[in-house]
């Protein structure tokens, strides 16, 4: 491309020279300014507006925790496991602590582990794996927590990782494990684990479907057309989706492992992280799959899906 | 998290320091003033906006001049649209205050994409990889384009 004759790169450059001439305007620069300053202003209001909507939602996660604490307290586990049940009785148990408090530098992390206990034997290789998965997990979170108290001295950087049981019936255990970074902003990570109590093993999101077919293709779609349907019919919600303008950050596709869990009615739901596929302000996002969608890639054996 | 503000910053600090190269950018598409303010400011609106959604701050200049690109492209589709409906004739570049050449008119005449290859790297002076990364297209998508344009403007390769 650069070899161009002298007479054509005259041209070129006379093209250049009427643009650089271009005169460009004073006001405008000013009035950039003033853009600048008002979308900072809706970009933080946006944000508050999400967060307050949520705030809802919160109220009652915060009274189910308090439910679930309640459960959780040694003689009542110990009643629950006197209950004869099917299948085996899950726990989960906060295996250790990490908590540090260095100027700014805050982290507080219950790290759970699940027990099984009684049932069709020990369950050990499910839960074993599922322990190790919270484990790599946490660690991750940690070390990032420790490598930034050492790098950024004078930053300020908060960590936080709890966990609740989400779904407990005859088949299914599933466990939320779920980190809240926060800097300048904060970012929530989640991350479900269940437990196929019959098969005792992990359950992962390929078991749920035909060998070959291709499940993240189907899913995929109906998630993108359920993100489509949502903010055409509410402004408030945003995906990052058909987007010219940042294409590289659009959702192609979910993971094969994508967090999943089989919520109380039987269906499929996808988890995303905060910023997986949607701004900040959307925060951790989910899209409950209906069954009928996916039935002819469902693995008929399995059975868990209604 | 940390890097969120970081890139905020740096797509406002690009704004205001290049402000003029967007500008004229802006203008080269659009043909009169009135219309290039408008498609700066609304880029700007959207750069900083979205500037969540951009990972790395070393991308924000190029970033900035996609949305420009991109903002400049909307508003000439819907000025088309508006022209068809209207049966008006588009509203010439309000008398432009520096000389214009004919090979500036076959360049107005060229489709956004093309017209796009040759203001990015010929005007703006960007590399065929900027070019590329600004348009999402690839290089040899960018390079028969920025051929297909020369012909149009006459300009002959030796």
């Amino acid at each position: 491309m650069n070899k161009i004759s002298e007479k054509n790169r005259d041209t070129l450059q006379e093209m250049r020279k009427g643009y650089e001439e271009i005169p460009v305007p004073n006001k405008g620069r000013e009035m950039v300014e003033q853009t600048i300053e008002r979308a900072k202003r809706d970009k933080r209001r946006k944000r508050k507006l999400i967060w307050l909507r949520n705030t809802a939602a919160g109220a009652a996660a915060a009274f189910a925790c308090i439910i679930v604490l309640a459960n959780s307290s040694p003689q009542i586990a110990h009643a629950m496991e006197q209950v004869p049940v099917l299948g085996a009785v899950v726990r989960a148990v906060t295996l250790r602590t990490y908590e540090a408090k260095e100027g700014d530098y805050e982290a507080d992390a219950e790290i759970p582990q699940i027990v099984a206990e009684g049932g069709q034997g020990e369950l050990t290789e499910g839960t074993e794996e599922i322990n190790m998965d919270i484990q790599q997990f946490t660690d991750q979170l940690i070390s990032e927590f420790e490598a930034d108290r050492k790098e950024y001295t004078d930053g300020r950087e908060s960590l936080d990782i709890s966990y609740e049981t989400v779904v407990d019936n005859e088949r299914l255990y599933t466990i939320k494990v779920w980190a809240v970074q926060t800097a300048a902003s904060g970012a929530e990570t989640v991350r479900y684990y269940t437990l196929d109590k019959t098969a005792g093993r992990q359950l992962h999101l390929k078991d749920l479907f035909e060998e070959g077919s291709d499940y993240v293709s189907v899913l995929s779609d109906l998630i993108k057309s359920q993100m489509r349907a949502q903010m055409q019919a509410d402004e408030g919600k945003v995906y990052f989706l058909d987007d010219e303008d940042v294409p590289e950050s659009n959702f192609e596709k979910i993971q094969e492992d994508q967090n999943f869990y089989i919520n109380e009615g039987g269906h499929l739901v996808i988890v995303f992280d905060e910023y997986e596929v949607a701004p900040g302000y959307m925060g951790v996002v989910s899209f409950e799959i209906p069954t009928e969608e996916i039935a002819e890639i469902l693995r008929p054996d399995v059975g868990l899906l209604k | 998290m940390r890097k969120q503000q970081a890139v905020e910053d740096a797509v406002h600090e690009n704004l205001v320091n290049n402000y003029d190269r967007y500008y004229r950018l802006a203008y080269r598409f659009a043909g009169n003033e009135q219309d290039a303010l408008d498609i700066v400011q609304e880029g700007a609106y959207r750069a900083i906006f979205k500037s969540g959604q951009l990972k790395n701050a070393e991308y924000a200049g190029t970033w900035i001049y996609r949305i420009i690109v991109n903002t400049a492209k909307e508003f000439l589709r819907k000025k088309n649209r508006e022209t068809l409906m209207g049966d008006q004739m588009p509203e010439q570049g309000q008398e432009d205050t520096y000389e214009e050449f004919d090979v500036n008119k076959a360049l107005d005449e060229m489709n956004p994409a093309d017209r796009s290859v040759i203001i990015l790297h010929y005007l703006e002076g960007l590399t065929l990889e900027q070019t590329a990364e600004i348009l999402n297209e690839n290089i040899s998508t960018v390079k028969s384009r920025l051929y297909r344009a020369l012909k149009k403007l006459r300009i002959k390769l030796a």
